[in-house]
């Protein structure tokens, strides 16, 4: 492997357990002792294989529900792959999808604080990144005392983007995370990442909006079922990505 | 620290209902059983050490049992060990308990306690206890996983497990011949272990610290590897 690459991935193989007869709870599967396995393994990722080099932005397209995700969480090491290797290095962001990771009952300041507590932020720099929140954010202190779970699912992205990009990590993760926050706000997140990727972050990008991608990726995959059916640059993967839907 | 706070953001009486609880008990215990066991020399202490220990157990399973899938938007997003969270449970249970045992050792002092020394082998055996319900709760929370119906299930069987052990009746009461089956219920040796130190003033015998100790440590073994096992597909679960 060579130094430049930070993210390099090797034959790839991930699959969910989906149960079939539609067992859910002890009962049903009491009642269907003797029947083969309840659970069946369904694909996502089959022999998944790509490098990404440091300081670059990478796309990641397809479908919905192609793996885009399960793709993305396997990289940050939230679930483990069946098989492949997958090398990483660096501290990778946390993974927050719209309001997923954020607790609904909690302040936006509590939540900012959860998150810095579970992925390591010392206590000591707290008060800074809460700063720094805060201010990227442009959330009011009012807005940031109330409970999350009423926030517009604009406010709530203003935050989640936000926490994820408090601490410098050296691999950004954004997924689909842009697409409700408003024209200003999503500017400002776009000359953020771009001044992140000067400074040396590597970005992995997942959006549907095609524009955007060219903007601001320099290479990235299209996945279909499972696989890769395109490896190459941002304005060639584009293309591609259009000629799945005609 | 989360959990707590979770809990009682909406609640006005906040740590105040988690001691209504037990009260409500040792208060119907006293009026309706008072009289019932006459060979108990003061009934209302017997019964509050029983109590005590007692509702930790189901209101710390519980709180174990739930906290993967409470928090599957954090494991979710963030790379982090699933035991966290069962331990992050157990953990503010234990607190609410210890902030709970300050007006129970009070209510305690008010009807006749005279604690020996005794009394702190009885906060080792609450440890020991709580080691016991951590284990019990990854075993049954990497089960509830899986299915949903674990929890539900726990909860149904809670009540018979409450009435399983001496808590407001005297041992003696079960007929010698099927008394082994209480033997069968590990809540009964922390319960019969606390009230020896706290009530009788008794240190318990080998038999029953190797007990104890076997139970609390065989479960958090078996738990913990069950756990384990098991937490690498919770992902296709939640």
């Amino acid at each position: 492997m060579s130094a430049s690459h930070i993210i390099q991935i090797n034959d790839l193989e991930f699959g969910f357990f989906s149960q079939h007869n539609g067992i859910n709870t002890f009962k049903e599967m009491l009642h269907n002792i003797g029947s083969k396995n309840p659970f069946q393994k369904k694909q996502v990722l089959n022999g998944i294989s790509f490098q990404v080099e440091k300081g670059t932005c990478f796309a990641i397209m397809g479908r919905n529900g192609c793996g885009k995700s399960t793709l993305l969480r396997i990289i940050s090491g939230i679930i483990q792959a069946d098989k492949g290797s997958i090398v990483v290095n660096g501290k990778v962001s946390p993974l927050l999808a719209l309001g997923v990771g954020l607790e609904p009952e909690l302040s936006g300041f509590d939540n900012i604080r959860l998150s810095c507590l579970l992925t390591g932020i010392p206590t000591s720099s707290l008060k800074q990144t809460i700063e720094s929140v805060k201010n990227f954010s442009e959330l009011s202190e009012q807005d940031l005392k109330m409970q999350i779970k009423r926030y517009s699912s604009g406010m709530m992205a203003r935050l989640a983007f936000s926490i994820a990009l408090a601490e410098e990590p050296e691999i950004l993760i954004i997924d689909e995370i842009l697409a409700v926050g408003d024209e200003g706000f999503q500017n400002k997140c776009y000359s953020r990442i771009l001044e992140l990727k000067k400074k040396g972050t590597t970005i992995l990008f997942v959006s549907h909006a095609t524009p955007d991608i060219e903007k601001i990726c320099d290479s990235g995959i299209l996945l279909e079922n499972g696989k890769i059916i395109f490896e190459g640059p941002s304005k060639d993967l584009v293309e591609h990505y259009h000629q799945l839907f005609t | 620290m989360k959990n707590i706070r979770v809990k009682y953001k909406n609640s006005l009486l906040g740590f105040f209902w988690s001691i209504l609880n037990p009260l409500i008990f040792l208060l119907i215990f006293n009026y309706i059983f008072g009289k019932a066991f006459p060979q108990i020399q003061n009934y209302p202490l017997y019964a509050v050490t029983g109590i005590v220990v007692w509702t930790l157990f189901p209101v710390a399973t519980n709180a174990i049992i739930s906290s993967i899938l409470e928090n599957s938007g954090i494991l979710k997003s963030i790379a982090i060990s699933p035991t966290t969270f069962p331990k992050a449970s157990l953990v503010s249970s234990a607190i609410n308990f210890y902030l709970l045992l300050i007006p129970f050792t009070a209510i305690m002092f008010w009807l006749g306690l005279h604690p020996g020394w005794e009394a702190l082998l009885g906060i080792v055996i609450l440890h020991i206890y709580l080691i016991f319900i951590l284990g019990l709760g990854y075993l049954l929370c990497a089960l509830n996983v899986f299915y949903r119906d674990i929890g539900l299930l726990w909860n149904t069987l809670m009540p018979a497990l409450f009435y399983f052990t001496p808590i407001a009746y005297p041992v003696e009461l079960i007929p010698e011949n099927i008394r082994w089956a209480m033997k069968l219920n590990p809540v009964y040796f922390f319960v019969d272990g606390f009230r020896k130190c706290i009530y009788e003033h008794k240190v318990p015998d080998l038999n029953s610290w190797l007990m104890m100790t076997a139970i609390g440590f065989g479960s958090l073994l078996i738990g913990y590897l069950v756990f384990k096992k098991l937490q690498k597909n919770f992902f296709s679960f939640y």
